[in-house]
């Protein structure tokens, strides 16, 4: 369990630090997706979509950094997991609601689905919000500075074993 | 053991927020120094609809018709003959430098689509921001080159009101014999 808690830092903390790389490369293309995905109300939407273009990326580079070299790695886990459940929720409403809009999660690049958004960006998704929880409810792992500030691995046993 | 796990949640809750505070906070520091400076760039998401060009209300050399007519967001290589005709309308080559320098349509300026989304904006983006009216027509390779469509597109999301793609491109405009040039863009800034 301890190899893939790592696995699953570097994997997750990766794609995350790409990600948040990418967005802050061209704002201006992740601002375009995510009015696209017509998730904010009309009053306000410009606000929260400029808002979201500057501090999201941001999130998920420093999170992504956390996890991967495993410092408060729980506490970016949580982070991460977060963004992922909302990030579900918001492509089932783009798919609910029949809208044809290309992610924006990675730029240009398509990692492991590609076109307009659908079915497999909820499972890329969900793989990865698996493995995000797998830290939040371990811990670091090794390889970690929380392994070496002595609170790598949590000990989920019950008390008494 | 319940105690311990909320604790640990509590734990990693407090953390959690602490890390998303503080990007929110660099994310205001970026925001910040993103739209100001020498060259502000500023954000545009209240896409306007296209405008389109009134083909023939300008008294071109040589109306292709009688009447006046809005163009669409796609044109042909006769409207886009008849816009360049008339001498207003901003034609950008969205190929690679190397595929510009050897022949692209007379006057047209580099759009340096390879560096389109990068931040600072290309020079060129700057430079007509000055007007997002103005006319601007986009080409590439024709056939199935989307290089002038994504321009076209992201330029939309910067606010520019009239902006078209001809859809031959350049083959299209060399196949109809007109006019064309070589060499590089004479107001690029030079490396």
């Amino acid at each position: 369990m301890k190899w893939f808690v790592l696995l699953s830092r570097i994997v997750v903390g990766g794609l995350f630090v790409v990600a948040g790389s990418i967005k802050l490369r061209s704002p201006q293309e992740f601002a375009n997706a995510i009015k696209a995905f017509k998730v904010f109300p009309a009053e306000t939407g410009d606000h929260l979509i400029m808002m979201s273009t500057f501090t999201m990326p941001w999130v998920e580079l420093i999170a992504g950094v956390l996890l991967i070299i495993g410092w408060r790695a729980r506490d970016a886990a949580l982070v991460i997991s977060g963004m992922l459940a909302m990030f579900i929720l918001a492509v089932i409403s783009v798919i609910a609601r029949k809208l044809e809009v290309d992610c924006g999660c990675f730029g240009k690049l398509e990692l492991f689905c590609d076109g307009p958004i659908g079915a497999c960006g909820i499972i890329r998704n969900l793989v990865m919000l698996a493995m995000a929880l797998a830290v939040l409810v371990r811990g670091a792992g090794p390889w970690s500075v929380d392994s070496l500030l002595g609170r790598g691995i949590v000990d989920t046993r019950p008390a008494g074993t | 053991m319940a105690t311990s796990s909320g604790n640990n949640l509590a734990s990693a809750l407090g953390g959690s927020l602490i890390i998303v505070a503080i990007s929110v906070m660099v994310g205001g520091a970026y925001s910040w120094a993103f739209q100001s400076g020498d060259h502000p760039v500023r954000l545009r998401i209240d896409s306007a609809g296209n405008q389109g060009v009134v083909l023939g209300a300008r008294g071109g050399d040589e109306p292709i018709d009688n009447a006046p007519r809005v163009l669409g967001y796609e044109i042909s290589t006769e409207d886009a003959y008849a816009l360049w005709n008339e001498g207003i309308v901003f034609f950008l080559d969205a190929r690679s430098l190397e595929e510009y320098e050897q022949g692209h349509i007379a006057y047209s300026r580099y759009l340096d689509y390879e560096h389109l989304y990068d931040v600072p904006f290309p020079p060129i983006v700057n430079e007509l921001y000055e007007d997002p009216s103005q006319p601007i027509v986009f080409y590439c390779s024709g056939g199935e080159c989307d290089a002038s469509h994504n321009a076209a597109t992201y330029f939309q999301g910067l606010g520019f009101t009239t902006v078209h793609v001809y859809m031959d491109g350049y083959p299209g405009w060399v196949e109809a014999g007109y006019e064309t040039e070589a060499g590089p863009d004479p107001l690029m800034e030079q490396p």
